[in-house]
């Protein structure tokens, strides 16, 4: 009878606890509690930059949690005891199960409470100590069970609900090694390259913003690939243009009379510039060293430099986040079906970039080993590589080979026949334009979208 | 830490002093309750009752039962302090010199019987009083404690008022407890009159020691209270008060000052000692309610409505406990 009575008052009191949910005082709670969370992230926020949104979501269930909890100890407290003083009324025992509940919820350590619990114990025969003194749970383990709650909920609500946008987007540290990287490079062009190498160095300007920009995150993910491709884009067009200029004067020099090069050789070196073989034209030149009388080939060294760098950055990034290739492939709109097939991408060994070997050999060329530029070791590229081709000098090899066609295109520029009455070419004076605009473009502050029409207006100015 | 075996031992020990007393006393077993309650308590008992309703007997019942020093004072208009708390005397010393030696008064035994504190002067009851709140008493600038445990309880007659000095609200606040002793029931003084008069009244046995007194002194303040027990208690008492704006009509027609919180205080202690002579481990409403009247009736001060129509006080305490809920 005792114990259908117990029974009876908990699954009472049970129907009345569900409406705790409702009460102003959880939903109080829960706004101070997500508020304190929210401060606290946006103050640890000032000094660590948050790598994704995830930690405010966690802060905020936490305090979800936390909340809670709060409502449901005091809940708990208030009608478990309600139902002990009701069990107490209804059964006579005199206020025995409800002092002995409250006494041991509250944790108030009393010598004589275990003997007050036998007492009541004992005028319940047949009842078990369960039915009468409400388990308590969360005693020790309730912190891990709500940590593991909130880490659940920010699980399911990932699939369901979109992370706000709050204008400083949270990248992985490897756009911020990516950005880097591209930055460092980019920088280094523009320091060695600033008259010879117009071509190279707008690009590197660039391709030094769009480093910047990955690097401080000013970037949307989509944004970033949109800015790879239409920086490959730049560079694909540069570098045909570059190409045909150096076809141009190995023509003229063809004609020229005197000249050791070997006619044979020289046929094939045009050849692989028609057929757009860059590395084919790399290792001509490797043979026949013609740095120092045409600038056009540093130039076309330093822009495929920026080229494969852009492309394994790319690639990197898009195996990071496990994208799989699409049509959206940028390196398509770099003519030459060499370029396209890296063994990276499709595993074919088809050219010279099919073979890591010569890939070695071409970078060693340009005066990087060929573990230095990234792409070469995917994902488990660190920009400590860079660093430590600082500290041993390589890529001021590239910097000394930059100089060389410096100095070369003035002696060229001094012997070249000039038609051009005003001193000044008309693409000289276009690249000095767009060089200008570029430093304008990385010095302001100007909304990207605008930034893209800027390049897009010089773009359409460029002379074929 | 009390073990189990060592508190059911105490609470025999209760259930024998109560035994050995009625040995002695017949009926008023309520009243024998009550004053042990008050002893468990610490608190000071004032009995109200005409004579020969055996108030003496029953305390120096009391005091062989607990082994305690018993020592009565008959309070007369020319007692002095000096006659209660002692005084210092010139003593020759074998060498012929003089010196103060203090002498004891009756209040360093351990219960005593103020038997018709009334009749004092004003002045004698304050000593008497100051005794019973400090459990110290002063002579010529030395201060000297009284031996633990100490009880005082007082009678007061309630028919002769000629020549009597009724004790102050305030002295009487410090009373834990105020006992009426009623006439007996018609087969209780039938046995009153056998026990009396064919034999001599039997010695009673010691059935515990001071320490141990002092120990379930100890132990009774440790009984746990539930908050709504705490909270009834305390209800209970502002009920008392006309102007806490929880007061009953009664009370707030015919009280001038309810119960101060010393009443509360009295309510606690007493649920606590009432529940561990009961056996228990916790202090019921029950509890409260029984000895809400001891507790509360004389810490009732009637306006002059409640004087002229002869208000009794314990009349407003059961309306009070009436109207109060258990649970809010």
């Amino acid at each position: 009878m005792k114990t259908k009575q117990i029974l009876a008052l908990k699954l009472k009191e049970f129907s009345r606890r569900y409406h705790f949910l409702r009460t102003e005082k959880c939903l109080v709670n829960w706004f101070l509690c997500t508020l304190s969370a929210y401060l606290a992230l946006l103050l640890f926020d000032k000094f660590v930059s948050l790598p994704s949104a995830w930690p405010l979501f966690f802060f905020v269930f936490c305090g979800l949690g936390i909340a809670v909890y709060l409502i449901l100890d005091r809940q708990q407290r208030i009608s478990f005891f309600w139902l002990a003083s009701q069990i107490d009324k209804k059964l006579g025992l005199e206020e025995r199960v409800s002092t002995a509940w409250e006494y041991q919820s509250r944790k108030r350590p009393k010598e004589l409470i275990q003997f007050l619990t036998k007492d009541a114990l004992c005028h319940l025969q047949g009842v078990r100590a369960s039915q009468v003194f409400p388990c308590r749970w969360f005693e020790r383990g309730k912190y891990v069970i709500y940590l593991l709650i909130g880490i659940s909920l920010v699980s399911f609500s990932s699939y369901f609900l979109p992370f706000p946008s709050r204008g400083k987007i949270d990248f992985s540290d490897l756009f911020q090694e990516e950005g880097q990287l591209l930055m460092n490079l980019g920088q280094k062009l523009i320091r060695r390259g600033e008259e010879n190498l117009e071509r190279a160095s707008l690009l590197a300007l660039e391709m030094r913003e769009l480093g910047k920009d990955i690097y401080y995150k000013n970037l949307q993910e989509e944004q970033i690939f949109q800015a790879y491709h239409q920086l490959s884009q730049e560079i694909a067009a540069a570098l045909k243009k570059t190409a045909a200029s150096l076809l141009e004067k190995l023509k003229g020099r063809r004609e020229e009379k005197g000249r050791a090069i070997d006619e044979n050789q020289l046929s094939k070196l045009m050849e692989a510039l028609e057929k757009e073989d860059y590395q084919g034209i790399n290792d001509f030149l490797q043979q026949y060293p013609l740095q120092e009388q045409i600038d056009e080939i540093g130039e076309l060294q330093a822009l495929q430099m920026m080229e494969k760098t852009l492309r394994k950055s790319y690639q990197r990034s898009k195996e990071e986040l496990g994208k799989k290739e699409s049509d959206q492939e940028p390196w398509g709109a770099i003519s030459g079906k060499k370029m396209n097939s890296l063994p990276a991408e499709n595993g074919k060994d088809d050219g010279y970039s099919s073979s890591e070997e010569k890939e070695r050999d071409f970078l060693a060329d340009l005066g990087l080993a060929a573990g230095s530029l990234p792409g070469n070791t995917s994902s488990n590229y660190k920009k400590e590589k860079i660093i430590e081709l600082e500290e041993k000098g390589e890529l001021s090899k590239v910097e000394s080979q930059l100089n060389q066609g410096y100095f070369f295109m003035r002696l060229l520029q001094g012997i070249a026949d000039t038609s051009d009455k005003s001193g000044l070419s008309a693409e000289e004076a276009f690249f000095s334009y767009k060089k200008e605009m570029m430093n304008r473009l990385t010095e302001e502050r100007i909304p990207l979208s605008y930034k893209e029409q800027i390049k897009k207006y010089f773009s359409s100015l460029e002379p074929e | 830490m009390p073990d189990q075996e060592r508190i059911k031992k105490f609470q025999k020990q209760i259930e024998d002093i109560i035994n050995e007393v009625k040995r002695i006393i017949v009926g008023q077993e309520k009243i024998i309750d009550e004053v042990l309650i008050a002893i468990l308590s610490n608190g000071h008992v004032l009995l109200e009752g005409v004579p020969g309703l055996g108030k003496t007997l029953l305390v120096k019942s009391l005091s062989q039962a607990l082994d305690l020093k018993f020592c009565r004072i008959q309070f007369t208009p020319d007692l002095m302090p000096a006659d209660i708390i002692g005084t210092n005397i010139i003593m020759q010393g074998e060498d012929g010199r003089r010196f103060f030696e203090f002498q004891k008064g009756p209040i360093f035994a351990q219960i005593i019987l103020a038997d018709e504190i009334n009749r004092a002067t004003p002045k004698t009851q304050s000593a008497l009083l100051e005794a019973m709140q400090e459990q110290k008493v002063t002579v010529a600038g030395v201060t000297r404690s009284l031996e633990l445990p100490f009880f005082v309880l007082a009678t007061q007659n309630p028919i002769e008022m000629e020549g009597t000095y009724p004790l102050p609200e305030a002295q009487i606040d410090r009373f834990f407890f105020k006992l009426k002793i009623e006439y007996p029931y018609p087969f209780e003084l039938k046995e009153i009159v056998n026990r009396t008069t064919i034999q001599e009244l039997p010695t009673l046995n010691k059935v515990i020691g001071q320490s141990e007194l002092r120990q379930i002194q100890f132990l009774v303040r440790d009984i746990p209270v539930a908050s709504h027990v705490l909270d009834y208690a305390t209800r209970l008492v502002l009920a008392t008060q006309p102007g806490s704006g929880s007061a009953t009509q009664k009370v707030q027609k015919y009280v001038r000052y309810g119960s101060s919180p010393r009443g509360a205080q009295a309510l606690i202690f007493a649920g606590k000692a009432r529940a561990f002579t009961k056996k228990r481990f916790n202090v019921s409403f029950a509890d409260i309610r029984q000895i809400a009247l001891p507790a509360l009736r004389h810490r009732i001060l009637l306006n002059f409505e409640g004087e002229t129509e002869r208000v009794d006080p314990d009349e407003l305490i059961k309306n009070v406990i009436e109207l109060v809920p258990e649970r809010t």
